[in-house]
């Protein structure tokens, strides 16, 4: 019964053209970044090469495909959240303005597995949506880019070599899966508690938005609070990146995420059980 | 007023020689290079940066006269332009004054301390060498520039084929804090308590399969479209 339920989830998923926004985005997007970054010649070659001097040579393509990977990447902390939130946002709510709550419920499947098929459909529309992700910004890239080390300019500058970039986007990949769910699990959520998507899309954003700024303020009492916020544990696909990379930091973010999407499950299961649907 | 004219003439004469002698020696050390038309070498090595992880530097380096140079890596490096031409640029000019500072023993054997100043305004590089006194290599390189602030190179040489003496081992020492790294994140909470602190950064480089005058053509140094 169970793989029925999302099967249909999933039919009603991919039937609204929302859900394609995000594909649409990214292939706009992505194609214009790789065709400006050739075309903008090495920006950050250049910068390095001017701040360097005269004394000391720059050798290798830093501005290559995987770079370029890198920096849709950073998509992750806004962008692809609402890609996810504007479908993950309908999966309750949609049932709502559509009328369908009664027909629905009234039918001999327990709440609970109609729950549990919302959020797992949520779960492979985030898992399909991460994979095109992947796919769209890296292979174009290397193909007209190149490949080569990738430099990674954060707090940090970590030059990763070649023969280590694939494990470590196949990782940051998986992180940023596990953050999505999350984010489907939000804004399930929220989209539990209303009949129109509208609120929980918006009402997700902001949640991760304001916990994001709460987050990098530099003031004691935002630092003191940052590490409660589950938006500090988002950005785990940052780690992947790192050298030497912190597993044991990577696993305490999945916990954390899993265990923040374990507790909005919960309540949207015990709202849904709940759930008067006559009115 | 006599005695004035021959302290002046003394130290004119003092200068005038010490010129002459920073010059010959200068000659000796250009002399070594002379003899070497063209060389492909294989390096290897690490920078140590800090705040930056850099994986080990690897790569073929072609140099032909007077100034053609490939390095050929696959992987992102940083390397001082000295680790292919082992001497300071400024030798290469015409207009530059040179005064030998004085003497000093490094590992048993007499170096002679050069300051080079360009003559061109413009130029605000000041290089200073240490030379070997028997067989004038460059052992050591000392650059200041407000841009580059100070780099420290230090050479250690072998006697190659008989007739070369090439470095098998190069170190650069230079000031991070001038080495700007464009970043991604503008905000760096941990930064205001680095700021203001000087901080070193290193690069070593090993030299390995020498191949000296072999008749390098011009098209390896063409570059790829």
């Amino acid at each position: 019964m169970i793989l029925k339920m999302i099967s249909f989830e999933l039919y009603k998923i991919f039937k609204k053209w929302r859900t394609y926004i995000g594909f649409l985005a990214l292939s706009i997007f992505i194609p214009i970044l790789i065709y400006g970054v050739s075309e903008g010649g090495n920006h950050y070659q250049r910068i390095l090469d001017r701040n360097m001097g005269d004394q000391f040579l720059i050798v290798g393509n830093l501005v290559n495909g995987w770079y370029v990977a890198f920096i849709t990447i950073q998509a992750m902390i806004i962008h692809i959240p609402f890609f996810i939130t504007l479908v993950a946002g309908d999966l309750f709510a949609g049932e709502g303005s559509a009328g369908t709550y009664r027909m629905l419920i009234t039918r001999p499947i327990r709440r609970e597995t109609i729950v549990v098929a919302k959020y797992i459909a949520g779960f492979i529309y985030a898992l399909v949506f991460i994979v095109f992700f992947g796919l769209i910004s890296t292979f174009p890239a290397i193909y007209f880019l190149g490949t080569g080390d990738l430099i990674v300019p954060l707090e940090k500058i970590i030059v990763i070599p070649s023969n280590e970039i694939y494990w470590r986007f196949l990782l940051a990949y998986f992180s940023s899966f596990i953050s999505m769910c999350l984010v489907v699990s939000l804004a399930a959520l929220f989209s539990s508690l209303v009949n129109n998507a509208i609120g929980p899309i918006v009402g997700t954003m902001a949640v991760i938005v304001i916990f994001l700024i709460l987050g990098e303020l530099p003031f004691e009492l935002f630092e003191k609070i940052s590490p409660y916020l589950f938006t500090k544990y988002m950005t785990v696909w940052i780690d992947s990146f790192d050298y030497p990379v912190d597993f044991s930091r990577i696993l305490k973010s999945y916990a954390v995420l899993i265990g923040h999407g374990i507790l909005f499950f919960a309540i949207t299961l015990l709202n849904f059980r709940k759930k008067d649907i006559l009115i | 007023m006599k005695k004035f004219a021959l302290v002046l003439f003394a130290f004119i004469c003092f200068a005038f020689a010490q010129d002459k002698n920073a010059n010959r020696i200068i000659e000796k050390i250009k002399a070594n290079y002379d003899i070497i038309n063209d060389y492909s070498v294989e390096i290897k090595g690490k920078v140590d940066f800090p705040d930056a992880v850099i994986p080990e530097l690897k790569a073929k380096i072609f140099f032909k006269k007077p100034d053609k140079f490939k390095v050929e890596s696959d992987n992102f490096m940083i390397i001082p332009r000295q680790s292919i031409k082992f001497y300071p640029d400024i030798l290469n000019e015409k207009d530059y004054s040179s005064l030998i500072l004085g003497e000093v023993e490094i590992d048993n054997l007499k170096h002679f301390i050069i300051k080079l100043i360009s003559n061109n305004p413009e130029v605000e590089e000041v290089v200073t060498i240490w030379v070997n006194s028997e067989n004038f290599t460059i052992r050591k390189m000392n650059l200041i520039g407000s841009r580059i602030g100070k780099v420290e190179i230090e050479f250690f040489y072998k006697f190659f084929d008989g007739k070369y003496w090439l470095p098998e081992k190069m170190t650069a020492t230079f000031e991070a804090s001038k080495i700007l790294f464009p970043r991604m994140r503008r905000f760096d909470k941990n930064q205001k308590e680095n700021s203001g602190q000087v901080q070193e950064g290193k690069i070593l480089i090993q030299y390995y399969n020498y191949q000296v005058n072999r008749g390098l053509e011009d098209k390896i140094f063409e570059k790829k479209k």
